[in-house]
């Protein structure tokens, strides 16, 4: 259910939330458990999500356009059960795009009031 | 040993987990909660493998929280979208006696709050009337403001004394009682349940009859 008609720029900001599974997603396409681990990992174990704000929030983006379920099938890295996986759809992209570069303007404005060094923030490890 | 501790605690915490997944809506529990078990399940061996009954026990601290923010914010939503579809107008002297006095999400929070408090007493007094007496009033105002449907808050009411407990002998917590075997944590939520559906059925009961007079006072009134 891709929102081909809206702009990506009517959904901004994200909800942190939000952003961080797109941005999980971003590398491919991952089970419930899996976007809760790389979002603990791109985070740097900040940001830890319950199963039901995992499900509340992908629930939302599926009704607006972001993700699509792929398919289901086994983790082999987990056990045999089989998982549902999700992926970003072409709507979503853009619009985790567009607010990366929202907050890469925001960055850039706090680096020029130095609040950030120019080397950039280490608290995560890097995004 | 402890491989087997491991698992016995990881299984009675998804099956707790699951008996919780009746706060969330029917469509939404139907959808994912398949998947929101086996994403606490998981979570649960990976909490436990890190820090052992420790790591389980901060794990259910933060589920707890998320399950009752995420339930609310997800009944609000279907409460929401129901009234977007023009729900039908409930008629008739007997709906109107079991329609709830105080909204469909309210009841929900008021037995996770209640329950939370009863429980944090239940940690810190032997006496069981501390308990007992304030687990069924709640349950009994909860029953007659919200009639129906009323076992589900009994069961949002009780899941967290016994929840409490079993958390306590985890972590190696002293109580003021005996809490050294599994049959203690099952002594206290046969009790608990006990009061809370009680005072629950009892609070339904009481409006039922509160409805039956109204009914009855009506009829003389038109007479």
């Amino acid at each position: 259910m891709e929102s081909t008609n809206n702009s990506p720029e009517t959904l901004l900001p994200l909800t942190p939330a939000v952003f961080n599974i797109l941005l999980a997603l971003a590398s491919g396409e991952k089970h419930g458990y899996g976007i809760m681990q790389e979002v603990g990992a791109q985070t740097g174990g900040k940001m830890r999500m319950g199963p039901g704000t995992l499900y509340g929030s992908i629930k939302r983006m599926i009704d607006l356009g972001l993700i699509e379920e792929s398919d289901e099938r086994p983790d082999p890295a987990l056990d045999d059960e089989r998982r549902r996986y999700y992926r970003l759809t072409g709507f979503g992209k853009r619009v985790a795009s567009a607010e990366a570069e929202r907050l890469e303007l925001l960055v850039a404005r706090a680096r020029d009031r130095q609040l950030l060094s120019d080397t950039g923030s280490a608290h995560w490890g890097g995004l | 040993m402890p491989r087997n501790r491991a698992a016995l605690a990881a299984r009675l915490s998804v099956r707790l987990y699951r008996s919780m997944l009746a706060v969330y809506p029917a469509g939404f529990r139907r959808d994912y909660g398949q998947q929101m078990a086996q994403v606490f399940r998981d979570t649960c061996n990976e909490r436990y493998a890190e820090g052992g009954h420790r790591g389980l026990v901060e794990l259910w601290t933060s589920v707890l929280i998320d399950l009752a923010l995420s339930a609310l914010r997800e009944r609000i939503a279907a409460m929401t979208s129901a009234t977007n579809r023009s729900a039908p107008i409930l008629e008739g002297g007997q709906q109107m006696n079991r329609r709830s006095l105080i909204g469909p999400v309210l009841p929900y929070v008021l037995s996770i709050v209640f329950g939370l408090g009863i429980s944090y007493v239940n940690l810190h007094t032997d006496e069981v009337t501390f308990v007992a007496l304030p687990l069924f009033g709640v349950a009994a105002v909860l029953g007659f403001l919200s009639p129906r449907g009323a076992w589900r808050w009994a069961l949002l009411l009780v899941v967290w004394t016994p929840l409490g407990q079993w958390l306590a002998y985890l972590a190696g917590m002293k109580l003021p009682y005996p809490n050294n075997e599994a049959s203690d944590i099952l002594t206290v939520l046969a009790s608990t349940s006990i009061f809370a559906f009680a005072g629950c059925y009892s609070g339904v009961l009481a409006r039922w009859l509160a409805g039956k007079f109204e009914g009855g006072s009506a009829e003389q009134t038109r007479q």
